[in-house]
């Protein structure tokens, strides 16, 4: 029930991208809300025709994922209405993502589509193996947006504007940077080699996710992204040898993965690698009619790969496995599955007439069109791929519906819901090839607003006997050759290398972390302190550079002199000497006194009484609490001992040497004669301390008031707490 | 405004007052604290909406000239930080009735009281532009944090504390000895007349001071190396008090780094901030993937953010000090947050031990989104108020071609999404470890925490939606902090 409201939503986008792209009024809709203006950050909304293409896309194709959900779980399931929320919240990313105009708005969506697919692929949550998936996944693709946020700030400082109409060719070293960061970006989204390793993973999606994100929509944003910044960055050294590397070895590799398989739902996701592949080739070409076989293919992909999702599913829902070498007799148990399937196959072999051969055969003109190294390694991609593509074709079709020498699968019932949007989709794949004015009237405009030169290109329905046919017709006899071949040999299913590289480096960075936090977080009081002791030490060198030895003298009175002996003496005493802790208490008191003998000589007796009332009070509540504790320190290393003299000398000697250049060149004195004058005149006292204390700097008597209650206080409640645990025990 | 500015000080040390004299009678502690932090939280956003609008407030205690008395200084600066903190500890307040019914609950006759002293030198040190009264206003500060740290008196919490408070005592010292040398070179502690004097005084003592404080602060902010105070003590504390320490305590620290360092025109030290930023920034987010619960996962973080505001202020560029305000607006409620997630995580399984939980998002959905959305905004992920921030800071970044902090900055928020992956994975994924769940808390209690979170969570995304006038807002205070005339011209005429 759920799943069949939340359709509703993708419904109503379906029939006004219909509206957009069929309707003939001049300006495409748009909306502005602006967010941070200084940043450059809005939210800028244009549904354009490659906008409005998308939508139909991620509209439509959602609109018959709804409806296969609702088989797919069945009315039983637990968590649909999670699953509806997050589909639908990936619906909503998605066509922001396709509406944005702004690269910030683009931004916000691509990430957002990176956090839902999160969600979706770890759906089933209690599987480690999902968890894991969805794991790599938002790693490789949130890794590809910092990649792509790093990529667009310089863009956008370079092209002086975040709209992507307004954004003018970029070069330079910048803009050879933002390009290769948007690439990679690109294909981290696009599952491009060797980013490809969370798509296979991503497979433990449910199905339904799989048709949705994983083929039609979410990986199609890298491809997206290259038709939208190819016109801002194509220039720049960068784009062209990177974005074709990038979907070459994308085009093979993907294609080798899928004839390696057996789960079929992985031979489909090594499929789309390298479709995916192919377009970005495409586009990162540029030219026109390469553009425009970009976008045919962009189309055409997602009405096949979707259906043989679907069909894949359905097939997982009723036989209880996918495995190619598993199933049997399916063709005669599952007709309609069999017949969408070999449609949809079809069209992504490129035979005709299919939308799949018409968007083919745009693209082998594209190569044929080229020149030089550039004609030879696009060719290369293409019919090499469409090779390679036609071969896994056959042999997932042989596998799933083929012949065998197996009992025939057992199945369960049908399952309509799950049946009709692929079927539906299939007739999408005949229809494409039949109202293929229509499609021409999609692709067209949305090819044009990537490269303008795409205006004089159009779909073909028959070309004639062409070289590019004539190709097209070598490429599906030599792939079906070496599809027969693989499926009667099987080869060994290979183990998911790259994925384990991602996982292991994640693990790796999680035990480097654990290394290294067990180094710095040792959890020793001692070694923090020597730690500080000595940032302060190095922080206190460069009052080194500034004193003024005749600004230094050594006393007032000698007084202060014997005094000062004392301070020091008491203090080293106590802290290198003493190993009883009342020894140290009373050093630490001695110290005191000494101080405040300081002050009398300074002339401050009442500082100098209240010193050494504070100084008494500290001594007896030291001799207080040292009644719980035992009678000397813990015994120390004397190579520990030895680094807490020297640091605490060099603490002293930092503290004496920042004093010593605070004194030597002052730019201000402290305003004396001010203070006692106003004292007297606006305070009304005699007595400066006691001015300063309760008006002159009253705030900082309450405020040391409070500390002292609020340091009662905390006495107080430890007492009882543990008075209380006391009575707990007794 | 010159009454209220002292107000938001005094006004909370005063209700401390009251609340512990109430402190048997429950209900009216809670209301004189509840009513006192948000009348703090509502002359906050007063102040900000003023200072905005008319500019800065200067108010000299008791009349006396800065050159002999205190003055209280609220600019856009002090006042928009102040606000973000000031509401987050309304929140926690909130939160912590709730959690009082659960066996996790810091014991209320006292949090309340110390809560609003917290609040009170919290604002203090927001609003001084007198350096000694900010050493006033960290005393504050710690004391009440060590309390409400200890006050429980369990003895892990006794030990733990005591890395807290030895380490900040330490740095109060060094503060004291650093207040000495200003005086001996400067003759003054007000700030404003500092801004003047210290830029005058021979390159090295200059340099040394800054290095000096830097020390100080960078302690009270928990920078690297002098951050292991933090995630010792912190995960030890009951959720509401380890939430508003995570939100408040180190941001005092970020705040005087930025405040004293932009005042006394420290752009030399750029570079050595810098270092320290990365430095911070990587090994606290390192420390927080080495983490297997929750609450240290989360302590960890904070360190690790730490050094983004850090990271701004380094680079001394308008836009850099700007990213690093907003930030730090950004930062106090959504961290503070997390930590109430946190504590609600605990609540449910009576730990917070990633490898005893799991399964949550299937059981509290609502949980599962309470966390995941700052959560997100923390990893920097759009279109939530860290991101904003995030962004902010790495285009300053680029826009002062400082190449390598900006790719440290990008690579450690991707270790932090992965960190928070690995908390949602733990606790909202997976399957519950125990046989039978049992119920630790009330529906009440649960009612009342979820919504003193989801409130605060709108609060968070209020940052969000708010980002253009925060960020007009965060650019003004930073072109003032960048040039301190201003600032003087303000509180000496």
């Amino acid at each position: 029930m759920v799943l069949r409201l939340a359709a509703i939503p993708p419904l109503v986008s379906t029939v006004v991208a219909l509206g957009v792209l069929l309707g003939s009024s001049g300006d495409a809709p748009s909306l502005d809300v602006s967010w941070v203006p200084g940043l450059d950050l809005e939210f800028v909304f244009q549904i354009d025709s490659l906008a409005a293409l998308m939508t139909l896309l991620v509209s439509g194709i959602g609109v018959l994922v709804f409806v296969y959900a609702n088989g797919y779980f069945g009315p039983t399931a637990a968590g649909t209405g999670r699953f509806a929320t997050t589909l639908l919240a990936f619906s909503t990313a998605m066509l922001g993502l396709v509406w944005a105009d702004s690269v910030w708005t683009l931004f916000v969506f691509w990430e957002a589509t990176s956090i839902t697919s999160f969600l979706l692929v770890g759906h089933k949550s209690v599987d480690a193996a999902a968890r894991l998936a969805a794991r790599r996944a938002l790693l490789i693709t949130a890794g590809g947006g910092l990649a792509l946020l790093a990529g667009l700030l310089i863009l956008a400082d370079r092209a002086g504007t975040t709209r992507l109409d307004d954004m003018g060719p970029v070069g330079g070293t910048a803009g050879g940077v933002a390009a290769a960061l948007v690439l990679v970006a690109a294909a981290t989204k696009s599952a491009q080699f060797p980013f490809h390793v969370w798509l296979p993973g991503a497979m433990a999606a449910p199905t339904p996710v799989s048709a949705y994100l994983h083929s039609a929509t979410m990986v199609k944003a890298g491809v997206l992204l290259v038709a939208l910044l190819g016109p801002a960055l194509g220039e720049t050294d960068v784009w062209k040898p990177v974005g074709i590397g990038f979907g070459l070895l994308s085009a093979f590799w993907g294609a080798i993965g899928a004839l390696r398989h057996t789960d079929a739902k992985l031979i489909l996701a090594w499929g789309t690698v390298s479709q995916l592949g192919l377009m970005i080739v495409l586009l990162s070409a540029g030219s026109g009619k390469a553009v425009f076989a970009a976008v045919s293919l962009i189309l055409a992909h997602a009405v096949f790969k979707a259906a043989l999702f679907m069909v894949v599913g359905e097939i997982d829902v009723r036989a209880g496995t996918r495995d190619i070498s598993a199933l049997s007799g399916l063709g005669s148990r599952m007709p309609l599955a069999a017949m969408v399937a070999v449609v949809s196959g079809a069209s992504m072999a490129g035979v005709p007439p299919l939308l799949g051969f018409t968007a083919k055969e745009a693209a082998i003109e594209a190569a044929l069109k080229m020149d030089g190294l550039e004609a030879l390694v696009v060719g290369f991609a293409v019919i090499g791929g469409s090779v390679l593509t036609v071969a896994y074709t056959v042999r997932l079709l042989l596998g799933l519906f083929g012949p065998s020498d197996q009992p025939a699968t057992d199945i369960a019932d049908r399952r309509p819901a799950m049946a009709f949007p692929s079927a539906l989709l299939a007739v999408g794949s005949v229809l494409g090839y039949v109202f293929l004015g229509t499609v021409n009237s999609l692709v067209r405009p949305a090819a044009v607003q990537v490269q303008p030169e795409a205006e004089v290109y159009y779909l073909l329905r028959w070309p004639g006997i062409t070289t590019a046919f004539l190709i097209s017709v070598a490429i599906v006899v030599a792939g079906s050759t070496v599809g027969w071949l693989v499926f009667r040999r099987p080869l060994g299913v290979p183990s998911p290398v790259g994925a384990g590289v991602v996982d292991r480096g994640t693990d790796g960075v999680l035990s480097v972390a654990r290394f290294v936090t067990g180094r710095v977080q040792h959890g020793s009081l001692p070694v923090y302190m020597a730690v500080m002791a000595m940032t302060v030490i190095v922080a206190a060198l460069p009052f080194a550079f500034d004193v003024e030895p005749s600004a230094i003298y050594l006393w007032d009175s000698p007084m202060q002199g014997v005094l000062a002996v004392v301070v020091v003496g008491a203090a080293v005493l106590t802290s290198g000497m003493a190993s009883s802790r009342l020894g140290a208490a009373l050093g630490l008191g001695s110290v005191g006194v000494a101080v405040s003998g300081l002050f009398v000589v300074h002339g401050a007796p009442d500082l100098a009484l209240t010193q050494l009332l504070v100084e008494t009070v500290i001594v007896v509540g030291f001799v207080l609490g040292l009644g719980h504790l035992t009678r000397r320190f813990p015994s120390a290393k004397a190579g520990w001992r030895l680094l807490r003299l020297v640091v605490s000398v060099c603490v002293g000697g930092a503290v004496a040497l920042a004093l010593a250049s605070s004194a030597s060149n002052p730019s201000g004195v402290p305003p004396l004669e001010d203070l006692t004058v106003a004292a007297v005149d606006e305070g009304g006292g005699n007595n400066l301390v006691n001015v300063i204390l309760t008006d002159v700097r009253a705030l900082d008597t309450l405020g040391e008031v409070v500390v002292l209650a609020v340091a009662a206080l905390g006495i107080l409640a430890l007492t009882e707490s543990g008075r209380s645990r006391k009575e707990e025990v007794a | 405004m010159t009454t209220l500015v002292p107000l938001l000080v005094v006004g909370p040390l005063l209700a401390a007052a009251l609340a512990l004299a109430a402190r048997s009678l429950g209900r009216l502690r809670d209301a004189i604290t509840l009513i006192t932090l948000f009348g703090v939280a509502l002359g906050a956003l007063i102040l900000v909406l003023s200072v905005n609008r008319s500019g800065p407030v200067v108010v000299r205690l008791g009349g006396w000239h800065p050159e002999l008395g205190i003055v209280l200084v609220a600019d856009l600066f002090a006042a928009l930080v102040l606000l973000s903190a000031t509401a987050t500890v309304l929140a926690v307040e909130v939160f912590s009735i709730g959690q009082r019914k659960t066996v996790w609950a810091a014991s209320p006759d006292l949090v309340g009281p110390l809560l609003l002293v917290l609040t009170g030198g919290v604002s203090l040190a927001f609003l001084t532009g007198d350096l000694f009264t900010l050493f006033v206003a960290f005393e504050l500060i710690l004391v009440s944090s060590y309390v409400l740290l200890t006050h429980q008196g369990r003895s892990g919490q006794v030990r733990s504390g005591m890395s807290y408070v030895v380490m900040n005592l330490f740095a109060s010292t060094l503060f004291l000895f650093g207040l000495a040398f200003v005086y001996a070179s400067t003759g003054t502690v007000n700030m404003a007349l500092l801004s003047e004097r210290v830029p005058e005084l021979s390159s090295g003592t200059q340099l040394g001071l800054g290095l000096w404080f830097f020390v100080v602060f960078g302690t009270k902010a928990a920078a690297f190396p002098l951050f292991s105070w933090l995630p010792d003590s912190y995960p030890t504390a009951p959720t509401t008090i380890t939430a508003v320490f995570a939100g408040l305590l180190t941001k005092v620290g970020v705040y005087s780094l930025i405040r004293f360092h932009t005042l006394t025109r420290m752009d030399e030290l750029g570079p050595i901030v810098l270092i320290v930023a990365g430095a911070t920034m990587l090994v606290g987010v390192l420390g927080a993937l080495a983490q297997n619960d929750v609450k240290r996962i989360l302590s960890f973080h904070i360190i690790s953010q730490i050094g983004y505001m850090l990271m701004g202020l380094g680079l001394f560029t308008v836009a850099g000090v700007a990213g690093a305000v907003l930030f730090l607006v950004h930062h106090i409620p959504t961290k503070t947050l997390l930590f109430l997630v946190g504590g609600m995580i605990e609540d449910e399984y009576g730990t917070s031990d990633l490898d005893k939980a799991g399964g949550l998002a299937a059981r509290r959905p609502i949980l599962g989104l309470l966390f995941a959305i700052p959560a997100m905004s923390l990893a920097g992920l759009p279109p939530f108020s860290g991101f904003v921030a995030k962004l902010s800071l790495i285009r300053a970044g680029i826009e002062a071609q400082s190449t390598l902090i900006v790719i440290v900055a990008l690579v450690v928020s991707a270790l932090t999404l992965l960190s928070m992956v690995k908390i949602w994975l733990g606790v909202f994924w997976g399957v519950d470890p125990r046989d039978e769940p049992t119920e630790l808390s009330s529906p009440q209690a649960r009612m009342l925490m979820t919504s003193a979170t989801g409130a605060a969570i709108v609060g968070t995304l209020l940052v969000a939606v708010l980002a253009g006038p925060l960020w007009d807002m965060s650019l003004a205070a930073a072109e003032s902090l960048l040039d301190p005339s201003g600032y003087a011209t303000e509180v000496l005429r």
